[in-house]
C-alpha cells in the first residue's frame, strides 16, 4: 500500500476546515446511518470519544441523542478541533493521532469514527486503540471508506496510464471489507461485524467531481497521484475516458463504497 | 481558555499513555516520563508526539 503523506493530510483538512461541510454530502448520510446504530445499539454513555470528528457534526447529533453525556473530539487537524470546539461548547477537542490516542486505558463507552480511517496506512494500530481506550462493554461504531470507492476514477486513471504505456498505479488505495473484519477481529473485541453498501453520486462532468473532491481536501492526498494524476495531457485523456465509459444523461457517476464496523468489548 | 477538567481527568500521553501535569501558565501538558512538553493551542491541546517539545535533563 503506497503510504499517505501525513503532514499532507493534515494540512489540507487544515486548510478546508471552514468550506468543509457544505461539500460532503456522503459524509452526512454516513453519519446518518451512523447514528442509527447508536440509536439501535447504544444504552446511556457516560462519555464518547469520536476520532477525526473533523467539524464535529457527530458529536454535535449523539449531544442531542445523549445529552448528559460527555462528549469528546480527537483530530489530526487543529483547525478542525478549534472549528468543533466553537460550534459545540459541550465537547472537549483534542488534536490527535488515531494510532496513538491521548486517552487513559478504559475511558470511554462508546467509541464513533466516519470518514476517517481510510487514511490510514493499516487500520491494526487505530482499532486497538479504539479497544484500549474503551471500558468493559463499550462499543466501537465506524464507518470508513472502502476500495471501491472512485472505481470509476481510478479506472480511468488507469487507462490513460496505460495509453501512455505505464502500467503502474499510484492512486492511494483503500481498505477492502475483509481488511476491516481481519484487524477488528485482531483487536481484541468480543464481538463484531463488518458490512459493506455503494453509495452513489451524480457530478455535472469530470472537472465538476474533481472540484468537489477538492473542496472537501481529499483532492490530492497521494503524493505520488498529484505528480502524476494532473499531468495535463494525462488529466485530458483520463477525462474523455471515463466520460465515454461511465458518462450517462444526467451526468457521471462517483461511487463511495462505505464499511460500517462495529465491536462490543468483553 | 481553561482546559476542562473533564478532559485532564482522562487525558494521557499518547506515546506511553502516562499521567500529564498542566503547566502553571496552562500553555502545554507535560510528561515526566518521556520528558515531553505538549502545547496547549487556540484552547486545543495538541497531543502529537512529533509536535511536542523535548525537554532538557
Amino acid at each position: 500500500m503506497g503510504g499517505i503523506d501525513r503532514e499532507k493530510v493534515k494540512g489540507s483538512f487544515h486548510r478546508q476546515a471552514k468550506t468543509y461541510d457544505q461539500y460532503a454530502r456522503v459524509q452526512k448520510r454516513v453519519v446518518a446511518n451512523l447514528l442509527d446504530q447508536v440509536r439501535k445499539e447504544v444504552g446511556t454513555p457516560g462519555r464518547i470519544l469520536d476520532v477525526g470528528c473533523g467539524t464535529g457534526k457527530l458529536l454535535a447529533e449523539l449531544h442531542r441523542l445523549h445529552p448528559e453525556a460527555q462528549l469528546f473530539g480527537a483530530d489530526l487537524a487543529l483547525g478542525m478541533c478549534i472549528t468543533a470546539g466553537a460550534h459545540l461548547a459541550a465537547g472537549a477537542f483534542v488534536t490527535a493521532d488515531a494510532e496513538s490516542l491521548p486517552f487513559i486505558d478504559g475511558a470511554f463507552n462508546l467509541v464513533t469514527s466516519t470518514s476517517t480511517y481510510q487514511w490510514l496506512p493499516a487500520l491494526d494500530h487505530a482499532f486497538a486503540e479504539a479497544r484500549r481506550v474503551l471500558a468493559p462493554g463499550g462499543i466501537f461504531l465506524f464507518a470508513l471508506f472502502g476500495e471501491r470507492t472512485l472505481f470509476e476514477l481510478k479506472d480511468a486513471h488507469y487507462q490513460a496510464l496505460k495509453r501512455e504505456g505505464e502500467v503502474e498505479d499510484i492512486t492511494h488505495r483503500f481498505f477492502p471489507p475483509s481488511r476491516v473484519e481481519a484487524a477488528l477481529a485482531g483487536a481484541g473485541f468480543d464481538q463484531w461485524r463488518v458490512e459493506s453498501t455503494l453509495e452513489v453520486e451524480l457530478h455535472a462532468d469530470v472537472p465538476a467531481l474533481l472540484k468537489s473532491l477538492k473542496k472537501i481536501g481529499a483532492g490530492n492526498a497521494s503524493p505520488r497521484a498529484s505528480a502524476g494524476l494532473y499531468g495535463r495531457k494525462r488529466m485530458l485523456a483520463m477525462m474523455d475516458i471515463y466520460q465515454e465509459k461511465y458518462g450517462t444523461t444526467d451526468g457521471i457517476p462517483a461511487t463511495y463504497e462505505v464499511i460500517y464496523g462495529a465491536g462490543r468489548c468483553p | 481558555m481553561t482546559l476542562s477538567q473533564d478532559l485532564l481527568a482522562i487525558l494521557a500521553c499518547p506515546a506511553c499513555k502516562g499521567v500529564l501535569a498542566v503547566t502553571d501558565d496552562g500553555s502545554g501538558l507535560v510528561c515526566e516520563a518521556c520528558r515531553l512538553r505538549y502545547p496547549v493551542r487556540d484552547g486545543i491541546p495538541v497531543m502529537l508526539v512529533d509536535e511536542a517539545e523535548k525537554l532538557d535533563g
